[in-house]
């Protein structure tokens, strides 16, 4: 299953202790997804494997310089709160990818849509985290939204008991490896539910 | 034929990611420079933001964020890295300084304080600007009214012997669980008073900086 890719869920486990970073960040990867997806869909298909390589790498190294800079210009508060997670957690986003990137035969449209889907799948369990997290850890959900989102996002901002009540261990790095780990149980005992499909 | 005479000529291929860097560097310099302007204000708005919530309107009639120099004190402050310093006049007569002192013995790394005197030596607020400190013990600080017990105080109130933790005999309050972290800005905080006290002259008088 190309969402639950470790690679790239180990490295979000830095920028998922606040649901509103989460959702800022799983927007971005997704983003970075889509472009990148788009643009090298467009290169030629009969091109050497290694210049299609180097093209990818261009491709999708000036992908994430370009967004870094847009998100520190236009979410000026969320670029601060990612920090150095916004390039690295795209990049690992888009090195999980790879297998779908590298395909040869998407069209643009094909492209686009496989980008989506990853995309989605990176954000829902970005959010996932991200609210687990900050639930058990500080007592709310969506803290600061409307000043790293946006004004939009005042309203998801809710809190439902003191941050000093919170259980620390959960916004800390071991917490959200507990929490990926109940995650992975949680999507394993689903799957075990559902009819055995060949997938 | 031809697939075989193409796959074997380097030279289409390289053109091609020649020419994509090409694009991707042009992309890449066109945005860089139409953000440029406003990542520059979405800076200033966000010092100016925590200059204004520190220095009142009324102490001064000048632009702070224009006013700025740096100072270099490594024997003081425990660090090379140059100090950045707003000064605050009314009517050219220096009335407040907000120095950006580096906290080098913090838990998680080097803390970064804003910090406010007034022209006689008393605290007009605290900020902590950067960090790296253990989330939910040494970040206590975010959360709490903390930082704003040191404004009024200088180095008479409390005397220095006084200027620590509770746990070691001095007047400010502790995290839970974290020492090193108040520990250290409180030190910082201190030495930046006692700077101050030493150097307030030059530190007016100094030309402004970049």
């Amino acid at each position: 299953m190309l969402l639950l890719s470790i690679f790239g869920l180990s490295s979000l486990l830095g920028a998922s202790d606040s649901a509103a970073a989460a959702l800022g960040l799983g927007v971005i990867a997704t983003l970075a997804l889509v472009v990148v997806h788009i643009f090298t869909s467009l290169l030629p298909e009969r091109l050497p494997r290694i210049a299609r390589t180097i093209a990818i790498v261009l491709i999708a190294g000036g992908t994430v310089g370009a967004l870094e800079l847009l998100v520190n210009a236009f979410w000026y508060e969320l670029y601060k709160a990612l920090g150095l997670f916004l390039p690295l957690i795209v990049v690992a986003c888009l090195v999980a990818a790879r297998p779908e990137i590298e395909t040869i035969a998407w069209t643009p449209r094909q492209a686009c849509i496989t980008a989506l889907r990853m995309g989605v799948g990176f954000l829902a369990i970005a959010l996932a985290l991200g609210i687990a997290r900050e639930i058990v850890g500080h007592g709310s959900v969506f803290h600061r939204a409307a000043q790293l989102l946006g004004t939009w996002a005042a309203p998801l901002d809710h809190t439902f008991f003191r941050p000093s009540l919170g259980f620390v261990l959960a916004v800390l790095a071991p917490g959200a490896f507990i929490a990926l780990g109940i995650l992975l149980a949680l999507y394993q005992w689903l799957r075990s539910l559902t009819p055995k499909t060949d997938d | 034929m031809a697939n075989a005479a193409e796959q074997r000529s380097p030279w289409p291929a390289a053109v091609l990611v020649f020419v994509v860097a090409v694009v991707v560097i042009a992309a890449l310099m066109a945005i860089a420079h139409t953000t440029r302007q406003r990542i520059e204000r979405n800076e200033h708005a966000w010092l100016k933001e925590r200059l204004d919530t520190l220095v009142p309107p009324t102490l001064h009639d000048n632009d702070l964020l224009a006013d700025y120099t740096t100072i270099t004190a490594p024997a003081v402050f425990g660090t090379a890295t140059p100090i950045g310093v707003y000064r605050a006049r009314r009517a050219g007569v220096p009335t407040a300084a907000v120095l950006l002192p580096i906290a080098p013995d913090g838990y998680g790394g080097p803390i970064e304080l804003m910090v406010a005197v007034s022209a006689n030596g008393t605290l007009l607020g605290v900020q902590v600007i950067a960090h790296h400190e253990t989330p939910g013990l040494g970040d206590y600080f975010e959360r709490s009214d903390w930082l704003d017990r040191f404004r009024g105080r200088s180095l008479e109130t409390p005397p220095q012997s006084k200027w620590t933790v509770r746990q070691e005999g001095g007047e400010f309050d502790s995290f839970t669980g974290a020492t090193v972290t108040p520990k250290a800005i409180i030190k910082t905080v201190r030495v930046t008073l006692e700077y101050y006290r030493n150097h307030s002259e030059q530190l007016f008088t100094q030309p402004i900086a970049k």
